[in-house]
């Protein structure tokens, strides 16, 4: 049998959409002429055999994981230059090779050494091979003859050894019965240099680094067009096959694309992965910052900041996507404001919105004992905690809240974008929420007073520093230290820990009561301000080494300094009591106190997960109330604002530029569920149920762990992290799934209210009919782990119950790196005591020795 | 201060509040489902119709009577004459006393721009008729007494000011319908700033011939008359509402504007009437 006809029978057993859409990644080439000039100069790789991962920070990394053999994952980076040639000065200033090269593909790979009996690092062999698609357009158009290797196609192979001592690649073109055959003139190679080493910097891997010129002079009607402006798109695989032998670990082995059941194939352009020559896919977001200027209740000796009420704040904030509302001072108008929101959004047929707030029914609690702040997001909330500044670090009349700051981590839209799954061929739409995509997002409000250096001033630097420390305990993934007495019991929560967010920025709304320049200003004369910024305060106003040394990625800090339109400086945001409608005109005299800023990923010598976009756009908005109106003695009506602050609106582009690690079933794993979010449904209004829960089971390998957590929590929606999960911090053992495992693992919560008579067992499913009260209104999940599927089950009562599925929620394997959460929400018509609960569920990687 | 300290300090205010002149008052309903004060056997969903019962007259542009969150919120836009929204108890017949926590959060009264025109008013009320001096016939509601603390907006209140006014009267109607009133007592009981919570009741003290109003924890305001109180009023109502009084303006001229939204919890009614 010939080869090529055995591989496409052989290719008509794989999952049909694999083959139909081939994945796609984005890369835009590092273009001379847009990115690099003296005065700002480019990064290049070097093709020196050394992989620096900031060399490719223009560029984009991926994981290398092994699915035949586990072990260590290692790092794949690709970075594309364009067609512009560089001239002297303008990249790798300084470096080893100047000017930098146009045209060109980078590969770097890290692969990790094998280690001995002894446990010793020995040296790595194997093959590497690249295959390159050409006309990719008329592939993925399903041109006949296109779905194999054709003339104008390369292959190229790396035989490698760094305890031999060999170095040899070959180049093949396609086109040939058999597949490939290799190039016979050096017109026919797409030129390529390679590099193997070990580094003295890096002794735990390998580096391998290929460049491969893009733009090759082919044959007559056989032209690459990988960089034609038509096109702009290369067909890229690769894999990296270690040889295994029995005095050493084999480990290293990794593919591109990264899929476990669906590797490059060698003959199977289809197979391969495109690369697409522009702006990395955006994911965009909007904050809102609004200061609503609602001074109520035992502050009747300060003015109200406008005519704003809770109908006519809802009207304006309804429909934004992230917004940031503060001096709402009184438990029951932020409940209302989040009722009358969510009114007007299921009027409009929107989805509800989630909230972080404080709210209690307590009748002893002062009304302004609060942050006064409301966090209102139209994307799913992950995680939220509320943080209160410590006691006394206040002044004046700010002494009598309890200022501080709220924290939501907000699903991104990418963390619901569709995902199809082909179960035995039955095209499946995952339902659960992929957590990887989520930024984390600040609202605050700090002391007020004077801006000039003084007290009020003092005090609120103090604030700054302390959310700072707030921002990276929650970032890092906590757990939040918790006071010996702490303000609140709600600042201890969430409990425990959860994924890091420190691999992406993350923003800052918020009153922040400091005079900040506008358009074009500099910090000269905001001293406050630079102080706010500097490193002993918020921190953000360095840049990290990935940024500088990118040339892609914005580097701003604070969103709505400039204003978009024809006057970036307006974007004073402090309009004063005395508000009309004129006051549109002005603001560019007013001073600046609200803020969207940017704390950028955590400075490290690697990429972020994430990057920020340029092109944020900034908008300061007065919001009038078109019914106050007065009339004056000619006549003129003159609106009045709902506000003394103004709106400000900041919209911004996500990019990802780390892809994600995907379950692998040869590696050692944690298992981990919680219940994240517990919201009421019970009641048209009224607050608050006092939560707890009685049972966070966790079935897994045979062994049963049931975690209880019956200390009660009291709000409309809490946020809780009730967990349980394998591995540490149990006190019976418990363990970690092993490598090769291949059973299920089994969870379920049950949601409970303490009440005054009996306790109420609440329902938080949507199915009804089920014998056991358990089925009935818990929520219950199978991991399935030989093919990483979780999938929301029947129940308990039968073995089979857990096994039977209601809802697929998705599959490990397209990615879900750091867990898929779900909401359930219960059906209960009888009782009425039904929840909306986030569930969550990962699998966590466990490094292999 | 700590959270605890301030606490006790707050619980030591409610309870060092004035002593009651005649019966206790007890919770009657503070509009929170969730935890119903007093505690009922089952959650009702909204408003409890077992305890209150809907009261409006008049026109209006716009109305919104409603549970919002943790408290009753009634608001009320009109353009026109007398018109009153809200909600009066159910066994109104027993309640001789009742309290709440009041909070106008906004009002506006314009009225008649011709020079002299009547004054246009809104307002927040707790308010009843508690007897009748002659004995009223059927539903003939004149000479019916009635008592209210209320905040009010008026038209003639300064341009821009965020200031209300909290005022005590007690009126005797003078025709069938309770349109004419006379005024029996009236007496100013201060400002309230726009949104600032305030605890207002108003109390028959039948037994020394007056009523008893009270803002907070203010003095005791007595309201004493002289008429005879004996006999039961043609409307026994007592009720939480918002109120329009707006005059009428010559055609050709801007007509006037009223309006109210405001928000009442922790109702307290005398012990007797508890639910």
């Amino acid at each position: 049998m010939q080869r090529l006809p055995f591989l496409l029978a052989l290719a008509s057993f794989l999952p049909t959409a694999a083959l139909a859409a081939p994945p796609v990644t984005r890369l835009l080439p590092q273009d001379a002429l847009v990115h690099c000039s003296p005065a700002a100069p480019c990064i290049q790789p070097t093709q020196d055999g050394v992989v620096r991962t900031l060399e490719y920070a223009d560029g984009k990394k991926f994981p290398l994981q092994d699915y035949v053999n586990g072990g260590p994952n290692g790092e794949l980076f690709l970075y594309v230059s364009d067609n512009a040639s560089y001239t002297s000065g303008e990249c790798n200033v300084g470096g080893s090779a100047n000017p930098c090269h146009s045209q060109s593909l980078f590969v770097g790979m890290r692969l990790p050494r094998p280690r001995n009996a002894s446990g010793d690092l020995v040296g790595l062999e194997g093959t590497v091979t690249l295959w390159l698609d050409a006309k990719r357009d008329e592939t993925l158009t399903t041109v006949s003859g296109a779905n194999v290797p054709r003339e104008e196609d390369r292959r190229i192979v790396l035989h490698y050894s760094t305890v031999k001592g060999f170095t040899t690649f070959s180049q093949s073109k396609g086109g040939a019965i058999t597949g490939w055959t290799p190039v016979t003139t050096p017109n026919e190679a797409w030129t390529t240099t390679v590099g193997v080493m070990t580094p003295a910097s890096d002794p735990t891997h390998v580096h391998i680094e290929f460049e491969i010129k893009l733009a090759p002079v082919l044959p007559s009607g056989g032209a690459s067009e990988p960089l034609l402006a038509s096109v702009r798109k290369l067909g890229l695989g690769i894999d990296h096959t270690p040889i295994a032998t029995t005095s050493h670990q084999t480990v290293g082995g990794g593919r591109f694309p990264n899929a476990k059941s669906l590797p490059p194939i060698d003959i199977m352009t289809e197979s391969w992965q495109t690369l697409e020559f522009k702006d990395p896919t955006p994911i965009p977001l909007s904050f809102t910052m609004w200061n609503v200027g609602q001074m109520p209740d035992v502050t009747a000796w300060v003015p109200d900041g406008g005519s704003g009420e809770i109908d006519t704040v809802a009207q304006k904030i309804f429909n934004k996507e992230v917004a940031c509302i503060s001096e709402i001072w009184m438990s029951h108008e932020r409940g209302e404001l989040i009722e009358r929101v969510n009114t007007l959004r299921h009027d409009a047929n929107l989805p509800p919105m989630q909230a972080v707030t404080e709210l209690n029914d307590d009748p002893l609690q002062p009304s302004l004992f609060s942050t006064g702040l409301v966090l209102l997001s139209s994307r799913q909330i992950l995680e939220a905690g509320v943080h209160h500044f410590p006691f006394g670090m206040c002044t004046g009349s700010d002494c009598l809240q309890a200022k501080g700051v709220l924290w939501a981590r907000v699903a991104t839209p990418t963390a619901t974008a569709p995902v199809i799954f082909h179960d035995h061929d039955t095209p499946l739409l995952a339902t659960g929420t992929d957590y990887a995509e989520f930024v984390d997002v600040f609202c605050t409000h700090v002391n007020a007073g004077e801006n000039t250096s003084g007290p009020d001033t003092n005090a609120r630097e103090l604030q700054f520093s302390d959310i700072k420390a707030y921002v990276q305990a929650v970032r890092q993934g906590g757990p939040l230290s918790s006071p010996f007495f702490p303000f609140s019991i709600e600042d201890s929560f969430p409990h425990g820990t959860w994924p890091s967010g420190l691999d992406r920025p993350a923003f800052l709304m918020g009153d922040l009561n400091t005079l900040g320049p506008k358009g074009a200003e500099t910090d000269v004369g905001f001293a406050h301000y630079s102080d706010m910024m500097g490193p002993s305060r918020l921190g953000i106003s360095a840049l990290s080494q990935f940024e500088t040394a990118t040339t892609l990625y914005s580097r701003t800090r604070d969103l709505a300094q400039v204003v978009s339109g024809p006057v970036p400086a307006a974007g004073g945001t402090w309009l004063s009591s005395v508000c009309t409608d004129n006051v549109t005109s002005e603001l560019s005299g007013k001073k600046r106190l609200d803020y969207v800023l940017v704390f950028p990923a955590q400075d490290t010598p690697d990429f972020p997960t994430f990057a920020l976009l340029n092109g944020s756009t900034a908008s300061v908005n007065p919001q009038f109330d078109p019914e106050s109106g007065t009339v004056d003695a000619e006549g003129i009506v003159t609106q009045h604002c709902l506000s003394d602050h103004a709106m400000v609106d900041v919209t911004v582009k996500l990019a990802r530029v780390k892809d994600v690690a995907k379950y692998n079933p040869l590696k050692k794993h944690q298992v981990e569920y919680a219940v994240k979010q517990v919201t009421d449904l019970e009641t048209e209004s009224g607050c608050c149920a006092d939560w707890y829960t009685p049972r966070v089971l966790m079935t897994a390998n045979g062994i049963t762990r049931v975690n209880a957590f019956t200390d009660v929590i009291e709000n409309q929606t809490i946020y809780p992290n009730w967990k349980v999960n394998t591995g540490p911090g149990n006190l019976v053992p418990f363990p970690d799934l092993p490598a090769g495992f291949t059973g299920t693992v089994n969870t379920t919560a049950a949601i409970w209210e303490d009440d005054y008579g009996p306790d109420d067992h609440y329902d938080s499913t949507p199915e009804s009919g089920a014998i056991l009260d358990m089925d009935e209104k818990d929520a219950h999940f199978s991991f399935f782990a030989n093919s990483g599927v979780l999938r929301r089950v029947k129940g308990e009562l039968l073995p089979d119950d857990w096994l039977t599925s209601v809802d697929f929620l998705g599959s490990f394997m397209d990615g879900y790196e750091n867990g898929i959460t779900v909401e359930t929400e219960g059906q209960d018509t009888t009782t009425g005591n039904n929840a909306r609960v986030r569930h969550y569920f990962n699998v966590k990687e466990l490094e292999s020795p | 201060m700590s959270t605890m300290n301030l606490k006790c300090a707050v619980l030591a205010l409610v309870l060092g509040g004035t002593a009651q002149a005649v019966e206790p008052m007890v919770p009657y309903d503070n509009f929170n489902p969730l935890k119903s004060n007093p505690p009922r056997a089952t959650k009702v969903r909204g408003i409890d119709p077992a305890r209150w019962e809907h009261e409006q007259t008049g026109s209006r542009l716009e109305s919104v009577r409603e549970l919002a969150f943790t408290r009753l919120r009634l608001m009320s836009r009109s353009d026109t004459g007398a018109s009153r929204l809200g909600l009066f108890f159910a066994q109104s017949s027993a309640v001789t006393a009742l309290s709440a926590k009041v909070r106008m959060n906004n009002a506006r009264s314009t009225g008649c721009t011709t020079p002299g025109a009547p004054v246009a008013q809104s307002a927040a009320e707790l308010t009843g008729h508690f007897f009748n001096t002659r004995g009223a016939t059927g539903r003939n509601l004149q000479d019916d007494v009635l008592a209210a603390i209320r905040t009010v907006s008026r038209s003639t209140d300064p341009v821009g000011s965020q200031d209300l006014r909290v005022e005590a009267v007690v009126e005797r109607c003078t025709n069938a319908s309770c349109s004419t009133r006379a005024q029996l007592f009236a007496a100013d009981l201060g400002l309230v700033h726009q949104g600032e919570q305030a605890t207002l009741r108003v109390q028959w003290d039948a037994a020394n011939h007056r009523f008893v109003f009270q803002r907070d924890t203010q003095p005791e305001v007595y309201g004493a008359y002289t008429v005879t109180d004996t006999h039961p009023p043609g409307n026994p109502a007592k009720a939480l509402l918002v109120t329009h009084e707006l005059p009428g303006c010559a055609s050709g001229t801007p007509a006037p504007l009223g309006y109210a939204n405001a928000y009442f919890h922790d109702v307290f009614v005398n012990a007797s009437a508890a639910p």
